[in-house]
């Protein structure tokens, strides 16, 4: 903070995940993986993939909103100011997003073919 | 459709969508090595010698060592584990665990980078060396102080680092166990009651706001636990003011006033009778003594000995006391030796000493060094930038930011720095160590 420069988010995010990063590698590389599997298979379901994928990511949303305070140690009752409740659908939109994006690969493979 | 019938993401062709996805991959993993703040090369032969390798030290290194090609750069400290301290208070708080707070310095330190593992015992700045305690000579072109200071437990009298989590006492400030003794300590004051006893030394301390954080935090676990009733909370000001920034001043008093926390103005603590669980405090009407339950002591914080007894310790004026590091509180240089630096706790400069100051000191410093190299004027200036997240309550917080001049410089202007909410407290309990670590690696 104090004059932050702009691009200093990114590594703050960066540092937050870095305890986790062989795993968050692991899964990016396993996405990349199922990706091609359903690239090569043909006719993927992608239609059909994202819409399950939108479903975990809201549902994903949902349960970081409430859990998100209590996993700062904090009750729902610490929310006190608009920005508190804006800063937590943020935090609990951008979870779902991630988690949404990260699970399309394996969605995407489960569904199977539009032929098959 | 794609140009081959697959439904692999609309309009992009089998080959054009694998080759994009390993471009994204690539991309999030390497995004942030792609802006780096510290950068442009400067080719040099010059020997820099960075004393300490705490938060001020490591992040120069870090910077220091991407900024100059073909420099010599040495690290010079015993301390082999590294302590994220602002985390202390969440320990004392009953927040966090210890060993959340501990790192190895190695994992810190950058490549190319020596790291004498000793501590300095003489500081030469007529003779641009340093003597280590293991009687180690070490030359340098550009010094730069980072040894932070010391905490004068035995300023206190019948006061010592040992008594901390025995006989009521506790600190936050002396490291992860004893913020954990404290936590013991002040979780036995909840169960039994009586009179808490708070406060801060006069002189420069780091985290200012720590002191006011253990007692708003001691009265959060009081209420938490019905238990508020039973016991009495007084905070000894050092002078006539809570908290050195006005508006933060108003606003912690305020606080205090509507939980019930008596402040007691220029109360300095001089002396502890630990067995019969007495503290004594210097005031304008002489000694008052006060039986306690618990007592939360801050020291009094000084340089380390090597920097007040060497020719880079003020020599007049309200810094020289201590023999705080005689830097220009804007330019970060040496006021007499244009060759070294100073960041951190140890620098003699009106505020700054929070590891949000080193942060915006950093590039500060590195700039300055870098263009001092060059072989001109030092143009990067610190504008006194001082940052605490004052914890009010398990779960709430207000991130106090200010500068030289006592404004308040809010970073997140969607933020009032004066109320308690969540968010602050989320960023103190989830992204400040992210953030500090990023500081260390010399990337923000
Ligand atoms: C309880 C507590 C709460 C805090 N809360 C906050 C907060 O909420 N926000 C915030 O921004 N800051 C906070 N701080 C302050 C912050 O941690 C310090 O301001 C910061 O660490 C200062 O960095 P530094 O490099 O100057 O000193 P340090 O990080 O203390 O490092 C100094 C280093 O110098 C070394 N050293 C000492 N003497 C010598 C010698 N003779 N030779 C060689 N090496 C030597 C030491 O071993 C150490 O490694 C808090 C601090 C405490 C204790």
């Amino acid at each position: 903070m104090g004059n932050m420069p702009i691009y200093a988010p990114l590594f703050v995010i960066f540092e937050m995940f870095r305890p986790v990063l062989p795993w968050l590698v692991a899964v990016v590389v396993i996405d990349a993986l199922l990706l091609a599997v359903a690239a090569l298979r043909g006719a993927p379901r992608g239609r059909r993939a994202t819409g399950v994928s939108i479903v975990i990511g809201i549902v994903v949303a949902v349960i970081a909103a409430l859990r998100l305070p209590a996993f700062t140690h904090a009750g729902l009752g610490d929310l006190v100011t608009v920005m508190d409740f804006v800063m937590l659908a943020l935090a609990a939109l951008g979870t779902g997003v991630a988690v949404g994006i990260l699970a399309f690969p394996l969605v995407l493979v489960l569904s199977g073919t539009r032929r098959g | 459709m794609a140009d081959n019938g697959y439904e692999t993401g609309r309009g992009l062709s089998r080959r054009r969508f694998l080759k994009l996805a390993g471009v994204a991959a690539m991309g999030a993993a390497g995004a942030p090595w792609l802006i780096d703040p510290a950068r442009a090369q400067v080719r040099t032969s010059a020997r820099v010698v960075i004393a300490g390798a705490g938060a001020g030290g490591l992040a120069m290194a870090s910077r220091l060592s991407r900024l100059l090609d073909g420099a010599r750069i040495t690290i010079v400290d015993s301390r082999e584990i590294h302590w994220y301290q602002p985390g202390f208070t969440l320990i004392a708080g009953g927040v966090w665990a210890p060993d959340r707070v501990t790192t190895p310095n190695s994992a810190f330190m950058p490549g190319g980078v020596e790291w004498i593992k000793a501590d300095i015992a003489e500081f030469d700045p007529d003779g641009n060396r340093v003597v280590t305690d293991q009687g180690q000579t070490v030359r340098y072109d550009y010094l730069v102080v980072a040894t932070g200071l010391e905490l004068d437990y035995g300023d206190i009298e019948g006061m010592e680092r040992s008594l901390i989590g025995q006989h009521g006492i506790g600190s936050v400030y002396a490291g992860p166990q004893h913020a954990a003794a404290t936590w013991a300590t002040m979780q036995a004051f909840v169960e039994g009651g009586g009179l808490g006893i708070f406060g801060r030394p006069p002189g420069g301390i780091k985290c200012a706001g720590a002191p006011l954080k253990m007692t708003l935090l001691t009265d959060y676990h009081l209420r938490e636990a019905g238990r508020r009733g039973r016991a009495e909370l007084i905070y000894a000001a050092h002078n006539d003011a809570l908290f050195g920034v006005a508006p933060v001043n108003e606003r912690v008093t305020e606080m205090f006033g509507s939980r019930g926390i008596e402040p007691q103005y220029s109360h300095v603590l001089k002396a502890v009778d630990p067995g019969r669980r007495t503290a004594t405090f210097d005031t304008p009407d002489g000694d008052a003594t006060l039986d306690y339950d618990f007592l939360h002591v801050v020291p009094p914080m000084s340089p380390p000995d090597p920097v007040t007894n060497s020719a880079l310790a003020w020599q007049e004026g309200p810094f020289s006391d201590k023999g705080w590091l005689e830097v220009d509180q804007y330019t970060m240089r040496h006021r007499r030796y244009p060759n070294v630096f100073g960041i951190g706790d140890v620098n003699g400069i009106p505020k700054g000493k929070t590891a949000a100051s080193v942060k915006a000191q950093a590039p500060v410093v590195a700039g300055n060094l870098v263009r001092v190299i060059e072989d001109r004027e030092p143009t990067h200036r610190y504008n006194g930038y001082t940052s605490c997240p004052l914890v009010t309550a398990v779960g709430q917080a207000m991130l106090v930011e200010f500068d030289y001049e006592g404004n308040l410089i809010p970073s997140f202007p969607f933020l009032d720095p004066l109320e308690p909410s969540w968010v602050p407290w989320m960023m103190e309990e989830l992204m400040l160590r992210p953030a500090y670590d990023a500081v260390l690696r010399g990337r923000i």
